[in-house]
């Protein structure tokens, strides 16, 4: 029988409260859902959960933005799959960030919930 | 030559002999005293040796006496059956109280002893012998006890081998705790023997540091202490150094400093010995002591150089004295010998004299010996030489009067020889020139050295004026003169540089010293000639330089008119370009509008992205909730209106969809890239343009989309394409005023795409049809078109390597049909 701790584990980082709680409520069907404001709350989540498997963060946020935030936390936990969601077009910014490998995929706003549980399922 | 006068041959002889004699009796001298000084220096240290030996062997000795008193007092209680533990205790305590440098005394009996065999004090029995050991302790009370390994090889020497060999022994010397202190002892062992039966020995431990002390003060007497004063024990552990104490207790075969090795090694036999060693003389003699066999030495070492240091200084004197003493002889030698040569220099002197021209000399000297018959011999040398030099000056003085009247006469003749205004020349039979004057070197530019010995038919030219060759006229005019008949002609010569010139000649014959020669007197006369000759010429340059002149002016004139021509094309050039500055400025005014409106596009790109993120947000949300919402609505039963709580959620997601679409397609259109290298899928930009005008289109206009079977992409700019899409669509549904039909077509005919667009609209005139590429040309109302839209299209079709035509009929409508290369790189 599955436990629990059978689902993957998923961290999701958004500076819209809207935007988290409805992650949380979809995704928690399939996935062990953990949430933040911030780049920062991230990583202390992180140091908390060594057994998330998949970090997926908002691209414009305050102080520390989403690619900043993977940034750092990839130099810790370099074999997690990071990706972007964001209400942006893919810009110059997040193509850099997919040529060097630093983010596994870009999803758009409004997201695409099959493509994303695609995705994640892939690991 | 070093030596080359007399007087230092003699010197250097002298002197070299005398200084081989100082030098051999002063070599005599100082090897007697050195053998004196190694005599005396053996008496003083063999002295202090003795000391040092008499000192260790006394007390060795007197010990050892203690010991042998002390046994007999043993054995003979033993004999008499009186011998127990307690008496022998006693009286070896007793002999440890009388002496108090003594460490300690022991004593072991053998079983076959009376007092082993006696049962009181069993604490100091072990294995049926009695083994007693008494010392002083740190208060300096007699205490007893039980002695350990006495019977182990090494430690137990001192019991073992006196048992083995029934003589006395001393030990090595060996290092051992008292108080807490390291001391340097030895142990003198004395067996007990009753009957040459070995019942027991008895030993002293004896502190032997005393000798180190009496060592140094000793040393200090001798050579002020730069000796080294060693004592040695049998085993060849340094027991005594006068020079370093911390010596004491090393083996001497196991010493690392260097100078101390050297002191010690050599050290073979036991005999008493005196040697020089690596700069040191050093004195060895045995120390033995009562009846051991293992004697001790001392050695006294003293470095050389002390002992030869007054030797030494004796020697310097006698060299000096020796030095001082040869300097004297040579000076005297050398007096003796000046005065005996000074008569010869005197000698040598007069004759540098004589040499001179001086011959009043006269050497005076009063020696009766070689160098004074030497001196009369020169002196009537020099009378001799007096009156022949007289006789020669009589005679030089003849000859001179009559040179100086021959000189005269030659002087007057040679005058008038040269300086004649005439060339003078002398010619011989042959007409060589044998002797000339100023002149005749003047004329023929010659030096006279030059002109001597040169035929006269050689400085002329090969024929003369008249024809006749030079050669042959010569002779002919030679031999007339010969027989006497002088000549007078003239005559073309070359002078020295080639040049002719004509001079008149007067030729005689005469006779000098019996040989016939030719006078020639020669007179130049070919100035008046060469004036005339100049004169021609310079008219003829004059002439010459006038007809230079003339074609110089005729070719400026050419060069003048050809530069004219020149100019003229370049105005024709500059008009040419003025006409390309004209239509460049033209260009430029272009694309400065068009820049304007890709500002404008560039604006509108920065404005949408913030725009669509800001849209996508909320967006996410009702998308969000409507996946929420969908699942409540599949798990639970809506009884009264389950398909109408569908519908309603299923307009949600449309209603997300078709707003995304929208700002992503506002995305396409807004984005900036000059890349001709992004992947365009030719449908979905005409998609989405067509939802972008979907507001103009609404219900009034027909699509009909006739698409190519699959997906056609190509290699270019996305952007770019969107909005030359957009412009061609826009302007169909523009035309369209009432109800109508736009039609897409789209097909793939290798290599290129061809898109066409009909639309139903109100067409364009063929007037005007031509100009709707050109840039500001609109057939609407001012302010509702800017007249760029087909313009702008029409370069970005050009920059696709694509074309674009129209076809239109007023009144009907227009088929734009756009053809674009399909330059993916998949195909």
């Amino acid at each position: 029988m599955m436990t629990m701790s059978d689902k993957i584990k998923i961290l999701y980082i958004d500076d819209e409260e809207i935007n988290v709680q409805l992650f949380q409520i979809i995704f928690s069907k399939n996935y062990e859902v953990l949430t933040g404001y911030s780049g920062f709350e991230g990583i202390e989540i992180l140091a908390e959960h060594i057994d998330t498997a998949v970090v997926i963060s908002d691209l414009k946020m305050p102080v520390m933005n989403g690619l900043e935030f993977i940034k750092k936390a990839k130099e810790k936990y370099p074999n997690k799959k990071y990706y972007i969601l964001s209400g942006f077009e893919i810009t110059a910014e997040i193509k850099e960030a997919l040529d060097s490998g630093l983010i596994h995929k870009y999803f758009g706003k409004p997201f695409n919930l099959q493509e994303i549980e695609r995705a994640i399922n892939k690991q | 030559m070093l030596f080359n006068s007399l007087r230092s041959k003699l010197t250097f002889a002298t002197s070299l002999t005398a200084s081989i004699i100082l030098g051999v009796v002063i070599t005599y001298a100082v090897i007697a005293s050195k053998k004196k000084a190694i005599e005396a220096a053996k008496i003083e240290f063999h002295e202090k040796a003795e000391r040092v030996t008499l000192k260790l062997k006394g007390t060795i000795d007197n010990s050892f006496s203690v010991l042998k008193t002390q046994n007999t007092i043993f054995k003979t209680l033993n004999k008499n059956g009186v011998l127990t533990k307690s008496t022998s205790i006693d009286l070896i305590k007793s002999n440890l109280f009388a002496n108090k440098d003594y460490v300690g005394m022991c004593a072991i009996f053998e079983p076959n002893s009376l007092c082993a065999k006696d049962t009181s004090l069993n604490n100091l029995m072990d294995k049926n012998l009695f083994i007693p050991y008494m010392y002083y302790n740190s208060e300096g009370d007699i205490m007893v006890n039980q002695l350990v390994d006495y019977n182990l090889e090494g430690i137990g020497d001192y019991y073992l081998i006196p048992k083995q060999t029934k003589r006395p022994l001393l030990t090595e010397p060996y290092s051992y705790p008292i108080n807490g202190e390291d001391v340097l002892m030895v142990t003198l062992s004395e067996p007990i023997l009753q009957n040459n039966e070995f019942i027991g020995i008895t030993t002293i431990d004896y502190d032997i540091h005393f000798i180190q002390n009496f060592c140094q003060d000793l040393a200090q007497e001798v050579n002020n202490g730069n000796v080294n004063i060693t004592v040695i024990s049998n085993g060849g552990i340094i027991v005594a150094n006068s020079a370093n104490a911390l010596l004491i207790g090393q083996n001497i075969n196991e010493i690392s400093a260097i100078n101390e090795k050297q002191l010690f090694s050599g050290i073979t036999d036991e005999k008493e010995k005196i040697y020089f060693q690596n700069g040191f003389l050093i004195l060895n003699i045995p120390i033995l002591f009562s009846n051991t066999e293992t004697p001790w030495r001392v050695q006294v070492a003293v470095p050389r150089a002390d002992i030869f240091a007054e030797t030494s200084q004796q020697a310097w004197v006698l060299i000096s004295i020796g030095i001082v003493l040869i300097l004297l002889a040579v000076t005297l030698i050398n007096i003796l010998v000046g005065n005996l040569t000074r008569p010869l220099f005197k000698l040598v002197e007069s004759t540098k004299r004589i040499a001179g021209g001086d011959i009043t000399v006269e050497v005076k000297t009063k020696q009766n010996d070689e160098v004074g018959v030497l001196a009369e011999s020169f002196n009537a040398m020099v009378v001799r030489l007096r009156e022949i030099i007289e006789e020669l000056q009589n005679s030089i003085k003849q000859v001179e009067i009559k040179n100086t009247e021959l000189a005269d006469k030659e002087e007057k003749f040679r005058k008038l020889f040269e300086e004649a205004s005439d060339a003078i020349l002398l010619l011989d039979e042959t007409g060589s020139i044998f002797d000339c004057n100023q002149s005749a070197s003047d004329y023929f530019q010659l030096k006279k050295e030059k002109l001597l010995g040169k035929n006269a038919v050689d400085l002329s030219p090969e024929y003369q004026i008249d024809t006749v060759s030079s050669k042959e006229k010569a002779l002919q005019l030679l031999s007339k003169v010969l027989q006497n008949e002088p000549q007078e002609f003239e005559w073309e010569h070359l002078n020295g540089k080639g040049e002719s010139f004509t001079v008149s000649i007067s030729l005689n014959k005469i006779s000098l010293s019996g040989i016939n020669y030719l006078q020639a007197i020669v007179r130049d006369i070919t100035e008046k000639k060469q004036k005339d000759k100049e004169l021609e010429m310079h008219r003829n340059h004059l002439e010459k330089l006038v007809s230079e002149k003339t074609h110089d002016l005729a070719k400026a004139y050419e060069e003048l008119r050809a530069t004219n021509e020149e100019l003229n094309e370049k105005n024709k050039i500059i008009d040419s370009q003025n006409q390309e500055l004209k239509s460049t400025l033209q260009n430029l005014k272009e694309t400065q509008s068009q820049l304007l409106h890709s500002e404008k596009m560039a604006s509108l790109g920065i404005l949408t992205a913030g725009v669509a993120h800001e849209i996508n947000n909320p967006l996410n949300y009702i998308m969000g909730a409507y996946v929420g919402l969908l699942r409540h609505y599949e798990n639970n039963s809506f009884s009264d209106n389950y398909e109408q709580i569908g519908i309603l959620i299923n307009a949600l997601k449309i209603g997300v969809e078709r707003s995304s679409a929208i700002v992503q397609g506002l995305n396409q259109f807004s984005r900036k890239s000059d890349s001709l290298n992004e992947d365009c899928n030719i449908h979905e930009i005409i998609n989405d343009s067509l939802t972008i005008l979907q507001h103009q289109i609404k219900h009034h206009i027909t699509i009909e989309k006739k698409f190519f079977h699959s997906d056609i992409l190509i290699k270019g700019n996305a952007g770019n394409l969107h909005q030359a899409f957009f412009n061609i669509l826009r302007n169909a549904i523009q035309s369209i005023t009432a109800e109508g039909l736009i039609s897409i077509k789209t097909d793939y005919i290798k290599p290129n795409v061809i898109i066409e667009i009909t639309d139903t609209g109100t067409g364009i005139s063929p007037n005007n049809l031509e100009k709707v590429t050109v840039p500001f040309f609109t057939t609407k109302n001012p302010g509702e078109g800017t007249g760029l839209g087909l313009s702008i299209t029409f370069n970005i079709i050009k920059e696709h390597n694509g074309q674009l035509e129209f076809k239109s009929e007023l009144g009907k409508g227009t088929t734009v049909k756009i053809v674009l290369p399909k330059n993916d790189d998949n195909e």
